[in-house]
């Protein structure tokens, strides 16, 4: 069976995650090999997808769970949160 | 609010006539013009502020693109869809080429609203069939009775 790393975060991001800090989080994602998914108020959302992260609608403070399975799981699971924590107006 | 509301027969172009995405944003922004008075005499500042934001990180995905600015001094909301059929260059993270831009423009306040409307967006555009129903439609009422019925779905 697979591992999944789990790690959380709080959007920093004043605005939430709108297009600008949804196209950091895809173009990290897709440089790993891993499965990533963002956990938000009970959806689910792809990494690798701008459309698919965008529907999370993740507003400034909420929680999210970043799921990360496969190769470089961690590394990856580290780089999510590392965006997600970051201001990027 | 229901965001179906922000779409008329107006806010649709059915058949971009263009060979690169910045003529089309610049298409899709004089439809906007049109449609909106507080925004004809700002065409050229529009135009350069949703190329500039794409030139931050691309829109497009899955066919999709959704280039948007917020403006100041403008009060309401203003989205046009545009449909190109064979699709364009956008420089999409996913290679996909863009056949359907929905371009917003909003108001400097009302950043949470404005991310539901992106959300709503974003869950109507990655449905599968979005984009193969979009390029197909005939009329511009087509498109908004598709947008209607996958916010319902």
């Amino acid at each position: 069976m697979v591992e999944t790393i789990v790690r959380k975060a709080k959007v920093v991001n004043t605005h939430g995650i709108h297009a600008r800090p949804s196209h950091a989080i895809v173009s990290a994602a897709i440089d790993f090999e891993a499965t990533i998914e963002l956990h938000c108020d009970g959806r689910v959302a792809d990494a690798r997808s701008i459309l698919s992260v965008m529907t999370l609608g993740a507003a400034h403070g909420a929680e999210i769970e970043v799921h990360a399975s496969g190769p470089q799981a961690e590394q990856a699971a580290v780089k999510m949160v590392e965006i997600l924590c970051a201001d990027q107006g | 609010m229901n965001y179906v509301d922000l779409f008329s027969e107006q806010t649709v172009l059915l058949d971009l006539q263009v060979s690169d995405s910045d003529s089309a944003l610049s298409a899709m922004v004089d439809q906007m013009a049109s449609n909106n008075p507080a925004l004809a005499e700002r065409k050229d500042e529009l135009l350069a502020a949703l190329i500039a934001r794409e030139a931050q990180g691309s829109t497009g995905d899955a066919g999709v693109g959704m280039p948007h600015v917020k403006l100041a001094g403008i009060t309401d909301v203003s989205v046009v869809i545009g449909i190109h059929k064979e699709g364009l260059d956008f420089a999409a993270l996913d290679g996909s080429l863009v056949q359907v831009f929905f371009c917003v423009v909003r108001p400097e306040e009302g950043a949470e609203e404005h991310l539901g409307l992106l959300r709503w967006l974003a869950g109507i555009a990655k449905h599968e069939d979005f984009v193969s129903f979009s390029v197909q439609a005939n009329e511009a009422q087509q498109v908004i009775d598709l947008l209607s019925e996958l916010a319902a779905a």
